[in-house]
C-alpha cells in the first residue's frame, strides 16, 4: 500500500487530478467527503489530505511514502526527502520585494519581514549581508507599507498583490513549483511502486495536464 | 564469579535488541569498549565536520575545563590511548550520545550501538564489517535493506566535472535528494559535456535495477567519464557484496554521500521496513584517521536503537 500525502486546497486538488489521470484516482475522494484518509485496496494506494506546509513532514517521517509539496516548503523546512520530479504546477517564485525606489542604507541593518525565515536567512547569508528577520505569518505585504520592515521575502505569482500595494519585485531568490517527494526509507521498499507512479505522472506533465 | 539472574518480563524491547546485537558482535570477535560520556570540548570542536550535527552540549567541569557530552562514539574510540593503531582493533560499543534531533531541532539523548574496526586492517575486514551490518539488520527484521555507495567514486565524479567548491556542495546536495531536474539544470548552465550529464542522470536514478545491472551501468558511466581505475577498485568491492548471503537486500545508491573529508570508500545506510528513517549508518573512514594523525584504516557502523523501539517486525 503506497501512502500519498497531498496538500489541502487548490493546488492539492490539481495534483490529485494529475494522479487520477495517471490511473491512481479513488472515486470516494471526488464525493465531497470531509474524510482525510482515502484508501483503495485494489490499487494499493492511500491518500491523506494535509496542511500544505505539513506535507514534507509527513513524508520525511515516513507517515506518507510520497507526497507533493511546494519547493518553498522544501527550502524552508529543509526536509530530508528525495525530490523526484517537478510537477510543473503551482509555478511562482520566491522573491525580495519592497517599495518602489527602495535603496538599502549601508549604515542600517536591513529589516526583512517574511514567513520564510530560513530561506531569507540563507539568501542574505550567501550575500554576506547581515539582516534582521521579522517573522510574520500572513499579509506580509503590509510590513514595508507600515514601516515594520524595509523589504519582504515572499512568494510572487502574477505580481498583482505587490502592484496593488505599490510594491515591486526587487530580486528573485528561487523559482518555485510543486515537487513529487519521497521518504528515503520508503524508497528502499516501495521502489517499483514509486517509479511506476513517477513515470505515469511524467507522462501527465509531458502532456501538459 | 556470581551469576546474576533476572525476570525476563522486565526486559523491554530496546534492551532485547541491544543484547541481541551485542551477542552478534561478540560472537564475531569484537570486544566491548566502554568510554566516558564526557570528553574535552576542544576535541570535538576540532572534528566538528565529522559530527552528524555541529551542536555540542558543553559544561564546565569542577576544575574549570570546558567539557562536552559525547555527540559521537567513533571519535572517542579512535582517539583512545588504549587502542594502538599499528595493530588490528575490533571493538563494539553501546552508549548514549547527545545530539540535536533533525526533526525537533532540540537536543536529544540517543542510544547508539555499533562496531569499529581500525588500525592494521585489510579489505577482508571491510567486507566483514559490511556483512556484520547486514547481519545486524537481519537480526532486527525479515524486511530490511542496505543501500551503499563509494566515496572515492563520488569524489572522482565531482573532480571530473571541474566544479568549484560551492558548485560541488550544491551538486552533492542535489544528488543526496535525487533532484535530477536541479542537477541537470546546474550542469547544463556550466556547459558540462552532454555525455557526462547523461551519465549523472543515470547515476542519480540508482538503484534502477539489480546489483548486476547497476554494476554494468556504473562501469559504462565510469568509462564515459574516463575514470576506469576507480571503477576497477569498486568492482572488487561489488564482487563480494554480490556473493554475500543477503545480496538481494543490498542496493547500490549514489545519493548516499557521506562527508567526503572523512569517508574514503564504502558508505552505507541500513533500513527496516515500517521505520521511516535509516536505522544504521557507517562506512570506511580512513581520512578521519589521517586528520587525527593516526595510521591505518578504519571502518565501522552505528545502529540507532531509539529509532527501532517497538517497530521491529
Amino acid at each position: 500500500m503506497l501512502s500519498i500525502a497531498l496538500a489541502k486546497g487548490r493546488l492539492g486538488e490539481k495534483v490529485y487530478n494529475m494522479f487520477k489521470s495517471a490511473g491512481f484516482g479513488i472515486a470516494e475522494m471526488e464525493e465531497g467527503s470531509r474524510k482525510l484518509i482515502f484508501e483503495d485496496k485494489k490499487k494499493k494506494i492511500r491518500y491523506f489530505w494535509v496542511k500544505p506546509s505539513d506535507v514534507a513532514i509527513y513524508v520525511e517521517r515516513g507517515a506518507a511514502d510520497i507526497g507533493v509539496a511546494g519547493k518553498d516548503i522544501l527550502l524552508e523546512s529543509q526536509a530530508d526527502v528525495y525530490e523526484l520530479m517537478d510537477m510543473k504546477c503551482g509555478i511562482c517564485r520566491m522573491s525580495v520585494a519592497g517599495k518602489k525606489g527602495f535603496v538599502p542604507k549601508v549604515d542600517k541593518t536591513l529589516k526583512v519581514a517574511t514567513k520564510f525565515s530560513n530561506i531569507a536567512s540563507k539568501f542574505y547569508a550567501s550575500k554576506y549581508q547581515d539582516i534582521e528577520i521579522i517573522h510574520l505569518n500572513g499579509s506580509i505585504e503590509l510590513a514595508p507599507l507600515l514601516g515594520l520592515s524595509d523589504v519582504i521575502v515572499d512568494i510572487v505569482e502574477s505580481g498583482n498583490t505587490l502592484r496593488e500595494n505599490n510594491l515591486v519585485e526587487l530580486e528573485v531568490i528561487h523559482d518555485i513549483s510543486a515537487k513529487l517527494i519521497a521518504n528515503k526509507a520508503s524508497y528502499r521498499f516501495h521502489l517499483a511502486e514509486i517509479v511506476n507512479v513517477k513515470s505515469a505522472l511524467e507522462k501527465q506533465v509531458g502532456a501538459g495536464k | 564469579m556470581k551469576k546474576f539472574t533476572c525476570n525476563p518480563n522486565i526486559i523491554d524491547e530496546k534492551l532485547k535488541i541491544a543484547l541481541s546485537l551485542r551477542s552478534l558482535y561478540a560472537d564475531a570477535g569484537f570486544s566491548y569498549y566502554e568510554s566516558s560520556e564526557f570528553e574535552s570540548y576542544d576535541f570535538y570542536r576540532e572534528h566538528q565536520d565529522f559530527l552528524v550535527c555541529g551542536n555540542i552540549i558543553t559544561f564546565n567541569d569542577t576544575n574549570g575545563a570546558l567539557m562536552s557530552l559525547r555527540p559521537d562514539m567513533t571519535l572517542c574510540i579512535i582517539n583512545s590511548p588504549f587502542l594502538a593503531h599499528n595493530k588490528q582493533n575490533k571493538v563494539y560499543y553501546d552508549g548514549d550520545i547527545y545530539r540535536v534531533s533533525s526533526f525537533t531541532g532540540r537536543y536529544k539523548c540517543y542510544r547508539q550501538l555499533g562496531v569499529e574496526c581500525f588500525g592494521d586492517i585489510k579489505d577482508k575486514d571491510v567486507e566483514g564489517v559490511f556483512n556484520l551490518a547486514l547481519a545486524s539488520l537481519s537480526t532486527l527484521s525479515n524486511s530490511f535493506a542496505l543501500a551503499f555507495s563509494d566515496t572515492r567514486l563520488i569524489s572522482k565524479f565531482i573532480s571530473t566535472l571541474h566544479l568549484s567548491k560551492a558548485e560541488a556542495a550544491n551538486f552533492i546536495k542535489m544528488f543526496q535528494s535525487k533532484n535530477k531536474d536541479g542537477l541537470v539544470d546546474m550542469l547544463k548552465s556550466k556547459r558540462i559535456n552532454y555525455n557526462y550529464i547523461v551519465a549523472m542522470r543515470t547515476l542519480i536514478d540508482f538503484p534502477s535495477g539489480t546489483l548486476a545491472s547497476c554494476e554494468k551501468e556504473l562501469l559504462n558511466i565510469c568509462k564515459t567519464m574516463g575514470i576506469e581505475d576507480e571503477a576497477n577498485c569498486f568492482k572488487s568491492l561489488l564482487g563480494w557484496i554480490k556473493k554475500g548471503p543477503w545480496a538481494k537486500n543490498v542496493q547500490m545508491d549514489f545519493s548516499l554521500i557521506g562527508d567526503l573529508n572523512y569517508y574514503s570508500g564504502l558508505y552505507f545506510n541500513g533500513f527496516i521496513n515500517t521505520i521511516g528513517e535509516a536505522v544504521l549508518s557507517g562506512g570506511q573512514y580512513d581520512k578521519l584517521l589521517e586528520k587525527m594523525n593516526k595510521s591505518g584504516k578504519a571502518v565501522g557502523f552505528g545502529v540507532n536503537i531509539d529509532a527501532l523501539g517497538g517497530a521491529i517486525c
